[in-house]
């Protein structure tokens, strides 16, 4: 299969889930106690519909190149911008504070996702304005799986674990040689997309157990984690890292209409 | 060349005069549309400027920097009726229709001058699509930032979420009609259809107002 054939097949599945999630979401505003959330989230899905059907008219008609910075990569970063926004909305009144010791892991987390980018494709302007966008994202993602519960103090330990292996197995990467690269990149993408699965069998049994705000965080979660797959591999990969963020956005309504009933 | 700031001064000093002669409504729509003009002016400089930084062709400059240019510029006095005069979210989206009106009026102007009528109904189209495109835009952002609004939620990540839906749509217009053929077609539809689409929310959010 050719990677254009790849390609396509990504963004029909995608658009196609977008355009249904999108308009559930806004269906799902009327009856919703909580219709800032929905709205947000409806507002999110939109952008990012509107950003993919961007993008795939501008391969078709200018090709793959283009400026630093462009209306894509801006919709990009406004989904993430408003799923926070959503995420917020959902929490609204919750006192509890995490640890400083989180804020500062994600703070690490998140700024070195930005220098690993810009070391690999050195688009800074770009990868320094979408890193913030993401960056306050994963932070209120943090945030609300900790004000949910939804994770033990072992897997909190697990996941810091993760990232910290994540983050140093890709610095590494520069000093390797090309056939340990290759090793290290194959090792990269088991323990991304094994994050991937398990934020994803989290909210499911934090769906099915009513757990509703647990499952809403750990369905953003999901998102976060596929994005930071997303802009941590290379094609085809990539492709299927966001292929697994779009499936979770229908998850990511679920548990934000079963949270909008409970409220 | 067209001198822009003489095709303003025609037609927005007739429009400033008469918000002195109309009622409240009137003179907020005409003072409104005038500073939708202005915002397409200011724009069009900022745009002008960038070209020249940047070094690209017209058609790039048109396609991935005048969206974000405009669109950023026509948030500003939204956000400034939002914050400042706490203008409700019903009259805020009226407001945004005469901003957007004005916008597109000033645009159209100076796009037929500069290129003359190549025929009625070439401008019919242009008028249609690009008059609407300001205007469905510039409700896609506002309808982002009443939302956050009505629930006290206006904060920086939803304004810039907000201004990203509006960013990204008015590229997907300028990004299609710069190529001819099926995509100028496509993209001269996406307005009305988009206008349409919006109706039902926008009287949803008209009627929870009153």
């Amino acid at each position: 299969m050719s990677m254009e054939t790849i390609r396509n097949l990504d963004n029909i599945v995608q658009i196609a889930v977008l355009l249904t999630v999108a308009a559930g979401a806004f269906l799902s505003l009327g009856k919703s106690a909580r219709p800032m959330s929905m709205a947000f989230f409806a507002l999110g899905m939109t952008t990012y519909l509107v950003s993919d059907i961007y993008w795939i008219a501008h391969l078709l008609l200018k090709g793959g190149s283009r400026l630093p910075f462009t209306a894509a990569d801006m919709g990009d970063f406004g989904l993430f911008l408003l799923l926070a926004s959503a995420s917020k909305a959902v929490f609204e009144g919750d006192s509890s504070r995490p640890p400083f010791v989180l804020t500062v892991a994600v703070s690490l987390f998140g700024l070195s996702n930005i220098a690993l980018w810009t070391a690999w494709n050195g688009e800074w302007i770009r990868n320094l304005i979408g890193g913030i966008a993401l960056g306050y994202y994963y932070w209120r993602v943090a945030r609300d799986l900790w004000a949910a519960k939804a994770l033990s103090r072992r897997e909190w330990q697990g996941l810091l674990v993760l990232c910290v292996v994540l983050i140093g197995l890709l610095i590494g990467w520069f000093w390797l040689t090309a056939s340990w690269r290759k090793r290290v990149e194959y090792g990269c993408y088991v323990l991304l997309f094994a994050g991937i699965v398990w934020f994803y069998a989290k909210t499911v049994l934090a769906l099915r157990s009513g757990r509703s705000k647990a499952a809403v965080s750990l369905a953003f979660a999901t998102l976060a984690w596929s994005a930071c797959t997303m802009y941590m591999c290379w094609d085809p990969i990539y492709y299927a890292a966001d292929t697994a963020f779009t499936l979770t956005a229908p998850l990511a309504l679920l548990a934000l209409r079963q949270e909008a009933c409970v409220a | 060349m067209i001198y822009s700031e003489y095709l303003l001064l025609c037609i927005g000093v007739p429009v400033l005069l008469s918000s002195f002669f109309v009622r409240r409504e009137a003179r907020r729509y005409s003072v409104l549309f005038l500073i939708g003009m202005v915002t397409c002016l200011i724009s069009g400089y900022i745009s002008g400027y960038l070209h020249l930084v940047t070094g690209g062709t017209p058609e790039e400059t048109a396609v991935y920097i005048a969206p974000m240019v405009e669109e950023i510029l026509k948030l500003l006095p939204l956000l400034f009726l939002l914050s400042v005069l706490r203008v409700p979210p019903l009259s805020l989206m009226q407001c945004a229709a005469a901003l957007g009106t004005g916008f597109a009026t000033f645009e159209n102007c100076c796009f037929l001058l500069q290129n003359g009528t190549q025929s009625l109904t070439y401008t019919l189209i242009r008028g249609l699509a690009v008059g609407v495109m300001h205007i469905v835009s510039l409700l896609l952002l506002t309808m982002g930032l009443s939302t956050a609004r009505r629930y006290n939620a206006l904060s920086t990540s939803s304004v810039i979420g907000a201004l990203s839906l509006s960013v990204t749509f008015h590229a997907l217009y300028n990004l299609l009609v710069s190529a001819p053929g099926a995509p100028s077609i496509i993209a001269y539809t996406l307005p009305l259809l988009t206008a349409l689409l919006l109706y039902i929310p926008f009287r949803g959010m008209t009627s929870g107002d009153t």
